[in-house]
This record gives C-alpha cells, sequence and structure tokens, in this order.
C-alpha cells in the first residue's frame, strides 16, 4: 500500500466527520492531524464537526425523559416475565431434522446425477427409430433415427436424412437452399460435405454462348 | 462513558434474589445463562432480562424517541429472544445477536411511524434538562437538547441507527456491522454521511434560531 504522507485539504475536509469521532485508521488520523495543524481553514471546519458531534452526546447525557424511572423497568421486567410464561419454552436446534433434510437432498442431486451422465445411466438413451424421416434419394418413411436430447453426434441425424429434390418431404431432410440466379436446390448434404456445383449457364434464346460470363461457361 | 439518566447497567430493583444473584455475577457468562435457560431454568433469563432490558430500553428510545415505543420494542426483542433461544449459536456473542432483535424490530416500527407519524423522538422535544455546572439557563438548554432531538428524528432511519450506536451509545463499528447485518465499510460510510447530514441539519436549525 502506497504511504500516506501528506493530505490536500479536500481530501482532509472528506475525512473530518471520521476523524473527530476517532473512527480514522491510527495512521490517517496521524496525516489529517498533520494538515489540520498548518491549515486553519480545514481546523475551523473540524471545530464545527467536533460540535456538532458532541451535542448529540450532550444532549442524550442531559435529556431527563419524563416517565422513565425505575418503576417502569421493573414493571418491564415483570411484564416481560409474564409474556414469556405463556410462550413456547425455547426447544434445542433442530439437528435431526436438518441433516435429515440434507441426506434427502444429497439423494435427489446423486439421482439426478445418475439419470443425467451422457454414458448410459437410468434413463434410457438408445437412438429411437422414428417414422416419417426422410432418406437419401428416397420417399420412403422408417428407418431414420433420432438422437435423444444430450447425443454427442447432434448432425448426424441432418446428414442422413437428406431428402431428394423433388419429394418435397421432411423436416430436417427438406433442409434446402435456393440460388437468386437459377433456382437450383442446394441440398442439405451439401452443406455439409462438399461444395455445391454451379448449375450450367444456358443461354437465354438469341444470345451467342460466347456472351455467356465465363465462370458461367466454364461449367457448360 | 456517557452519564444517562437511567444507568443502564444498574440492575432493576425488587429482583427475586437468585435472580439478581445470577445477573450481577460477572463470572456467568450470557452463554451460561442461555444454556441454563434452554435447560429450563426461568431464573436464567430472568437474570438475563435484568442485565439487557435497560440497554434495550435505551437503544430502542434513542431509535424510536417515545417512551411507550422504546417499551414495547423491548418487551416484543425479550419474547422473541426467548422464543428463539435454541437457535442460539454459542460461538457468537449474545449481545449482538439480541441488538440485533432490538435493532430490528425498531427500525421496522420507525419505517412503519415515518409514514404515519410527520414528527418524531416526541417525549424528547421540549423535555427539561438538568442545570449543567457553569450556570447556562435551564431553559435555553432544553432548548437546544431539543434541536438536536429534532434533527435527529428528521435523519434518515440508516444514519440515525448508526449514530445511535455509535456515538449515544458508544459502540464500534466492528460491533454495528453484526447488529445491523451490513458490512463494517458500510458502516463507516453510514457514520461518515451521518456525522454530515447531523452537522448540516443542526447549523441550519441554530442559525435559523439565532436569527
Amino acid at each position: 500500500m502506497r504511504a500516506l504522507r501528506e493530505l490536500g485539504c479536500r481530501r482532509t475536509l472528506g475525512r473530518l466527520p471520521l476523524f473527530v469521532g476517532g473512527d480514522l485508521d491510527e495512521r490517517v488520523a496521524r496525516v489529517v492531524s498533520a494538515h489540520l495543524r498548518g491549515c486553519p481553514t480545514c481546523r475551523r471546519e473540524a471545530s464545527a464537526q467536533l460540535q456538532a458531534k458532541n451535542a448529540l452526546a450532550d444532549a442524550v447525557a442531559a435529556t431527563v425523559v419524563p416517565g422513565v424511572d425505575e418503576a417502569l423497568f421493573v414493571a418491564l421486567h415483570e411484564r416481560v416475565l409474564e409474556r414469556v410464561a405463556t410462550v413456547e419454552p425455547a426447544a434445542p436446534r433442530q439437528w435431526g431434522r436438518r441433516a435429515a433434510i440434507a441426506v434427502a437432498a444429497g439423494a435427489l442431486f446423486g439421482l439426478g446425477w445418475l439419470a443425467a451422465r451422457p454414458d448410459g445411466g437410468l434413463l434410457d438413451r438408445t437412438p429411437i427409430h422414428a417414422a416419417g424421416a426422410a432418406h437419401r434419394g428416397s420417399d420412403s418413411f422408417g428407418g431414420a433415427t433420432l438422437q435423444p436430447l444430450g447425443h454427442d453426434v447432434v448432425w448426424q441425424f441432418v446428414r442422413h436424412a437428406e431428402a431428394s429434390d423433388s419429394s418435397g418431404l421432411g423436416l430436417m431432410g427438406r433442409l434446402m437452399l435456393r440460388t437468386l440466379e437459377d433456382d437450383a436446390p442446394v441440398m442439405a448434404g451439401d452443406l455439409f460435405d462438399e461444395p455445391a456445383v454451379p448449375p450450367a449457364a444456358v443461354p437465354p434464346p438469341g444470345v451467342p454462348p460466347t456472351d455467356v460470363p465465363r465462370h458461367q461457361a466454364q461449367h457448360r | 462513558m456517557l452519564k444517562r439518566p437511567a444507568d443502564p447497567d444498574r440492575l432493576p430493583r425488587g429482583l427475586p434474589v437468585q435472580v439478581e444473584r445470577m445477573a450481577a455475577a460477572s463470572g456467568v457468562s450470557d452463554a451460561e445463562l442461555v444454556r441454563e435457560t434452554v435447560g429450563g431454568n426461568t431464573d436464567a433469563f430472568a437474570a438475563l432480562v435484568a442485565r439487557y432490558q435497560k440497554r434495550a430500553f435505551w437503544v430502542a428510545f434513542h431509535v424510536l424517541g417515545r417512551v411507550e415505543d422504546a417499551r414495547d420494542v423491548t418487551q416484543e426483542a425479550f419474547v422473541r429472544l426467548f422464543r428463539s433461544l435454541g437457535k442460539y449459536d454459542y460461538a457468537r456473542s449474545f449481545y449482538t445477536w439480541f441488538y440485533r432483535i432490538v435493532m430490528n424490530l425498531a427500525i421496522d416500527l420507525l419505517r412503519k411511524q415515518k409514514s404515519t407519524r410527520a414528527t418524531s423522538l416526541d417525549d424528547l422535544n421540549g423535555s427539561v434538562g438538568d442545570t449543567p455546572a457553569d450556570g447556562t439557563d435551564a431553559v435555553e438548554l432544553a432548548e437546544q437538547n431539543g434541536q438536536v432531538w429534532q434533527v435527529l428524528g428528521k435523519l434518515d432511519t440508516k444514519f440515525r441507527t448508526v449514530l445511535v450506536l455509535r456515538d449515544i451509545h458508544g459502540m464500534s463499528c466492528r460491533e454495528i456491522a453484526p447488529i445491523l447485518k451490513v458490512t463494517h465499510a458500510t458502516v463507516r460510510w453510514r457514520l461518515h454521511r451521518g456525522r454530515r447530514v447531523f452537522r448540516e441539519h443542526w447549523e441550519r436549525l441554530q442559525g435559523r434560531t439565532e436569527a
């Protein structure tokens, strides 16, 4: 920690409310004192702050509160004991019940952990055969598998369940992207296996093939 | 040590002999009295009440400012204490725990009253002070004291509680922190701010009176 050697007026003034009550740590209080010795402005402020603090203590010391005397405390003592006599006695801390709750919570946590383990556990995590899933190149249903939640191979289903462009089937298997130029479908498998091949360019009627842009012509 | 109208450390009169002996015995700790009470000894609880009722009353009074409220809060605090003695953690300070009960009840009541009562510390405003040794007019002093209570009543609850515990009851910031269930730094900040706000209000009020 950096040693506090001296303080400016602003920082001293900020510390005065704690300084007058002796609530600063000794090292800081010494530095504040040193500043006050050489700064009449801050000294005046400190004096005013101390006066306000003492006013509170003096007022408490000098104030006689009407109605507060020994009789009040005797009556208070009696009344407390009377009330307490009708109250349930203090029971020792119920460690047994707390321990039972802790054991039950632990058991629940353990069961939850066993059930949620990815490699087996209490829940059946074998793949589920699902009807309605499409296979590559066929419109037939069945045979595809859905992976249970949390299974490692998330995209497997998508990769295998690629639908033919004419099938119009599927959910994930019907994942098709169409280019704006030629409306040629890009299959879901293309997204994962190999880049899509641009379709061959067909010149519009009346346009010679040589005028077709080079990048389209090379696919012809 | 502050002089108070009734010395909080003095036991109330008229206690049964065994209760008075138990309460006054410095060798019998608060924790032992709690243990005895939990074991079914009602005299031990009476001794605890005798030890702490004045301190509890004055803390509640300085926060609330009304004798009736302070008395009710003190009474309720002891009943709650009795109900929960079984949960007492013997490793911790008894008085911190008890003061927390008192302060919680006092603060709750104060917050309820703030909305319904415009002024606070009613019993202290305008009360008559002792004539000081230097011969200052008693009426003038009473007026000054009234101003102090008036200012204290204007302070926000969080500043007021810290000022009462620190500047009136002489507790350290480290002792106050667990009672109010805040950090030590928070207590210091509230004390800093509270003293500053108190001074501002007090000086304003004095300036108005002198003018």
